[in-house]
């Protein structure tokens, strides 16, 4: 049996006791059981059957779920009320921060307490009723916090948005089309097309920056800035005298050092500049010579793009190098292919593949390529019958991460 | 995360906790030259589980772990956040060790991946990182390198 001198005043700090009278107190001292619990020992689990609450009267205790803390009690606070009165699941997991002394109070206890005397049922409902109280002024807190949040990141989803391109390049000949769909408010996955017109060449990109959220839209936007700013060098250096300057007129333009200096200034860039961070791109980078259908591009450690046409497929863009952003110098190939009339290029994430049904199957990229063949007529036809597809497979499940195709069709 | 689908709801909280819980990581003391901890991974390792991998090793770090094996023969799966993963705890164990010869300095890796599955393989050839990790395809043979 505790000392009840001691237990008294422990439950006099509390807010959820701490007004009864003390002939209660006393009552209640007298069903307590103390517990010692080591630091790490975890009280109960969340969705565990609860009982009974307990008082701390020693040490320090955190409530949560999992990694995710939402508060610390220490001395004189109370915790499992709720489910010691009603039975129910515990709805947070408590674990001990340090030694830790708890003073139990079991339902049953509780219950025969309330029921042999009207004061201690007004001691708990009132107690419940404080605690509802902090509650509700916690609760309208955390909505204002919630809402200035959402604000935040509506803010940068409608900035990250101005990182796509808002019309996609129009070509005689060809048809481009892309699909971006974010898994949350920002995301890590980016697309791009741009039109080198100096030569005529059309920059293609896709990537994918590892990690989703805020953090990945960090450097979405820097990986794709400087994709584009690199490939687009010539452009931006001629920017002002284009008027006057005649096309072609600039030095030999070359598809391979463009593609190796593009992406290699930027692995370098990222690496040496942000490498504690450890974020890191899987990207697409191509240069279309939309004259002669030559492709010319490097694969940095991305999903591999496929080429389809009648036939089905022609082939397969595999990687040329790491992806981009780990190490500094690492070596890019450039590989080269041919788009001839009636061949369809096809770029996606991993979010495609890696869709996740209600029963956690994944959609499989082998369904990608499958989708592609069947429906290589037309470059939006093609996304839009993917994204259909997707849909109708994901179907009550989450989309988890983000979804992102380029799609470019050389026309017959 | 992986989401389980089963959208249950406990206490009018969405349950998210069980989606985090997939990936099992068992940890153990081996002992070569040096003290060498061992991490055994079964299930997948991607969006929803990478930061368990790395909050779990950051905690090894701070009780003092200097040399890790990664057992991959069990991961079911691999995203590009699970190489993450793996990026961030290769950097967390960085040191530069001295040679002893004339001060130069020399990188010395403190992780070791131990037989990846082909799935995860499949991954790590995606990614062209292979040459970028240590991989070991025996026990013995990875704690001795140490």
């Amino acid at each position: 049996m505790p000392n009840t001198e001691e237990v008294k005043n422990i439950l006099r700090t509390t807010d959820f006791l701490g007004g009864a009278p003390d002939a209660m107190l006393d009552r209640i001292a007298g069903v307590l059981e103390r517990q010692e619990v080591a630091a790490g020992h975890v009280v109960f689990e969340k969705g565990d059957t609860g009982t009974s609450m307990y008082i701390i009267a020693r040490g320090r205790v955190r409530v949560h779920d999992g990694d995710l803390v939402f508060k610390h009690l220490s001395c004189g606070e109370v915790f499992g009320e709720m489910a010691a009165l009603d039975s129910d699941v515990r709805t947070a997991s408590i674990t001990a921060e340090e030694d830790t002394a708890l003073y139990r109070l079991d339902q049953r206890s509780l219950y025969a307490l309330m029921a042999k005397h009207p004061t201690a049922a007004r001691t708990v409902i009132q107690g419940m009723c404080k605690k509802q109280r902090s509650m509700a002024r916690d609760v309208t807190e955390h909505s204002f916090r919630v809402r200035a949040l959402e604000r935040e990141l509506e803010i940068g989803r409608r900035i990250q948005s101005s990182f796509l391109p808002e019309v996609l390049p129009q070509i005689s000949g060809w048809e481009i089309a892309a699909f971006f769909r974010a898994a949350r408010e920002v995301a890590g996955d980016f697309y791009d097309a741009f039109e080198l017109r100096d030569d005529g060449h059309v920059g293609l990109v896709i990537g994918d920056v590892c990690d989703k959220g805020v953090g990945a839209a960090l450097f979405m936007t820097l990986f794709r800035s400087l994709i584009r700013a690199l490939s687009m060098g010539g452009d931006f250096m001629h920017w002002s005298s284009r008027a006057s300057a005649a096309p072609g007129a600039a030095t030999a333009f070359c598809a391979e050092d463009t593609l190796r200096r593009s992406v290699t200034l930027t692995n370098n860039y990222v690496a040496n500049t942000h490498g504690s961070t450890n974020m890191f791109a899987s990207l697409f980078l191509g240069l279309l010579e939309p004259r002669s259908g030559v492709l010319s591009y490097i694969n940095a450690g991305h999903e591999a793009p496929v080429i389809v046409n009648a036939a089905g497929v022609k082939a397969r863009l595999a990687p040329t190098g790491a992806v981009v952003g780990i190490m500094a110098d690492m070596g890019y190939e450039v590989g080269q292919t041919q788009l001839d009339p009636g061949d369809t290029f096809v770029a996606f994430t991993d979010g495609v593949p890696e869709a996740l049904d209600a029963g956690g199957s994944p959609y499989t990229e082998e369904r990608v390529i499958a989708l592609a063949e069947a429906s290589h007529q037309s470059a939006t036809g093609l996304l839009e019958e993917v994204v259909a597809k997707l849909d109708a497979f994901i179907g009550s499940a989450s989309q988890f991460d983000d979804i992102t195709l380029l799609s470019v069709r050389r026309e017959e | 995360m992986r989401w389980s689908g089963d959208g249950r709801l406990r206490q009018g909280i969405a349950s998210m906790s069980s989606m985090s819980t997939d990936l099992q990581i068992d940890v153990s003391e081996q002992q070569g030259s040096v003290p060498v901890t061992l991490l055994r991974l079964d299930g997948p390792l991607d969006a929803s589980t990478h930061t368990a991998l790395e909050s779990k090793v950051a905690e090894l770090v701070e009780q003092g772990t200097r040399n890790l094996i990664l057992d991959l023969s069990r991961v079911s799966y691999m995203g590009s956040a699970g190489f993450f993963a793996i990026q961030t705890i290769i950097k967390l164990l960085r040191s530069d060790a001295e040679s002893g010869h004339g001060g130069a300095v020399e990188e010395v890796s403190h992780v070791k991946l131990l037989a990846p599955s082909d799935e995860v393989m499949k991954v790590i050839r995606r990614l062209g990182v292979e040459d970028y990790l240590d991989i070991r395809t025996d026990l013995g043979a990875a704690v001795a390198s140490f």
